[in-house]
């Protein structure tokens, strides 16, 4: 058989490239069985390295789950050296030449180096990305994310993800550890958010509204509605420059769409789609074949609900204006140690202007059970309403809720909550 | 994992150890202990199947060796006694490296062994496995961090 031929029968898994490599040459035996032996006693002899690393050298043994963990963090660094030739040819050969130990030690320089850089991408996110009311995103990338890069150990623990990313890709097919998953997510976090941070976070937020009247707690990906509603407008003859469609544009849109057979459908939805693109002026050819992903994805939600005679959840109304009795999800902030509120409440009680006492609640309290506890015992018929200004529209909803929930009579009231629930009415 | 791990067994590593046991016999004769090379290898058998019962994994040369030195000027240990002591030892060594979480090093629980081994437990090894070492790995187990368990524990002999 000829030698390019049986290179091409080898299977490659990107999550464990270099237990498939190995596997797939030996298998065709591009790589002699004294060569996996000797392989497999070089991974012995990192695995022992590592071990005494991991325990500083203070014991001999490891329990099965941390030996366990250890060699996958090496196989990781390994499959990351030979992946980076993105050629089987060449990691074959590589992985038959070099000894296990240098492939091991190129593979932590890369992932150095991919740590780096994808630290330099969360903090351009962080900074630069659009300011989004989804919980799943903030989470990510504020919590997630951080938690993830403070705990990161490339030397014992490489293949692993620490911190949660609840935040969903248009496209994520999450076959990738450790740092390379986290790499290629930023990369595509990056690419998604340099494409949506054409529109103010006002318009997505409406847009993302629009979808949802729960979108602050739904996992939906942003950069996804944006593209769509683009592509509705483009091929309404629209601007680019807004997202909204109307009821009417959806209309029209469904009787066109319903029209065309569907090859017509794709060649139509690709027109839109390379005319939003220069629109954007998006170049890289990386960056185009990624978001190619997703409009397959749009076109066969496109076609789906064609059939079922409805494009409103595909094509968006952008919705202005929030529905106070639909607000959900609130999210208190962190309650205060009883000491240290025992000691501000004092403080408050102590203190005799109006003015100082307000100062002194904007700054310390941060729960909405702290400030009930505060009102009840600091503040006096004729202050409240100072305090109530503090508050915004979302927490006077959730604090009326609270108090019309906790109360089976009106004459259980404290005298605040009686003026609270004047205040909240007006 | 298993097919790296049935790779250990390819290195000759048991003569090295016979070796170094041998050189451990020449220190704890002093004390009149020694072990013969039948008694070396079955101990490192013991070993390896310790090992796979508590599910730990060593690639270096085991703990035998500090066992031995630790050991063998315990006033309870004498020569018909001295393999099987070791051997209990050396099961009741991985059984608290698991039950500690690790938190001991391999010097601070062997060396916790022996004095609780001459002193508490007065020789007795069901002593050490069922109340001794069970009451300081429950103690780690609750949040107690292990050297501070040992310093006590040495404040308490002096």
């Amino acid at each position: 058989m000829d030698a390019l031929q049986r290179y091409e029968h080898i299977q490659t898994v990107r999550s464990e490239y270099f237990q498939s490599l190995l596997q797939g040459a030996a298998k065709e035996g591009i790589i002699g069985s004294a060569q996996v032996k000797k392989i497999q006693v070089g991974l012995l002899g990192l695995l022992s390295k590592q071990i005494e690393k991991y325990t500083l050298g203070e014991s001999s043994s490891v329990t099965a789950e941390s030996a366990e963990s250890l060699l996958k963090s090496i196989c990781f660094s390994i499959s990351v050296a030979l992946k980076c030739q993105d050629n089987v040819v060449i990691a074959s050969e590589l992985l038959e030449h070099e000894g296990i130990e240098e492939l091991f030690k190129k593979g932590n320089e890369l992932i150095r180096y991919y740590f780096e850089d994808a630290k330099r991408l969360w903090i351009k996110i962080k900074t630069e990305g659009p300011k989004i009311s989804n919980l799943a995103y903030n989470d990510t990338v504020f919590i997630g994310l951080k938690e993830f890069f403070d705990w990161y150990d490339y030397r014992f623990s490489a293949h692993e993800i620490n911190g949660s990313l609840d935040y969903p890709l248009s496209y994520d097919e999450m076959d990738l550890k450790g740092i390379e998953y986290i790499h290629e997510y930023l990369t595509h976090l990056d690419m998604e958010n340099g494409f949506c941070s054409h529109y103010d976070s006002h318009s997505i937020e409406c847009l993302m509204r629009g979808y949802s009247k729960y979108f602050r707690e739904d996992l939906l990906n942003v950069f996804e509605l944006v593209l769509t509603n683009l592509l509705g407008r483009s091929i309404l003859g629209y601007k680019l420059d807004r997202l909204d469609i109307s009821e009417e544009d959806r209309e029209w849109l469904l009787m066109q769409l319903k029209k065309a057979d569907e090859s017509v459908l794709v060649q139509k939805m690709e027109r839109a789609f390379y005319e939003v693109l220069s629109f954007m002026e998006v170049e890289s050819q990386y960056t185009i074949e990624y978001f190619k992903i997703t409009l397959k994805n749009i076109i066969s939600r496109v076609k789906h609900n064609i059939n079922l005679g409805k494009l409103d959840k595909v094509f968006i109304t952008l919705y202005e204006k929030e529905d106070e009795n639909l607000i959900s999800g609130y999210i208190d902030g962190n309650k205060m140690e009883d000491e240290d509120l025992r000691v501000l409440i004092d403080e408050i009680k102590d203190c005799r202007f109006l003015d100082d006492k307000i100062a002194m609640v904007s700054q310390s309290v941060k729960s909405l059970d702290d400030l009930s506890e505060v009102l009840n015992e600091c503040f006096f018929e004729g202050e409240y309403e100072s305090v109530f200004k503090l508050l915004d529209k979302r927490e006077i909803q959730e604090l009326k809720k609270r108090i019309n929930e906790n109360k089976t009579d009106s004459s259980s009231f404290y005298e605040w909550e009686c003026e609270f629930l004047r205040f909240a009415v007006d | 994992m298993k097919d790296f791990l049935q790779i250990q067994k390819l290195l000759s590593q048991n003569e090295s150890e016979i070796n170094q046991i041998e050189k451990c016999n020449e220190f704890s004769s002093k004390y009149g202990l020694v072990l013969t090379n039948t008694q070396i290898q079955t101990l490192s058998q013991e070993r390896d199947n310790t090992l796979k019962r508590y599910g730990r994994v060593e690639l270096g040369k085991g703990i035998l060796d500090k066992l031995i030195f630790e050991f063998c000027d315990s006033p309870f240990i004498w020569q018909e006694n001295y393999m099987d002591t070791l051997s209990e030892l050396q099961d009741i060594f991985y059984y608290f490296k698991n039950e500690s979480l690790d938190e001991f090093t391999d010097d601070e629980l062997i060396r916790y062994m022996r004095k609780s081994f001459d002193n508490q437990c007065q020789g007795s090894i069901e002593y050490l496995r069922e109340t001794s070492l069970e009451d300081v790995c429950r103690s780690i187990r609750y949040g107690q961090e292990a050297y501070k368990y040992l310093d006590s524990y040495d404040d308490d002999l002096e």
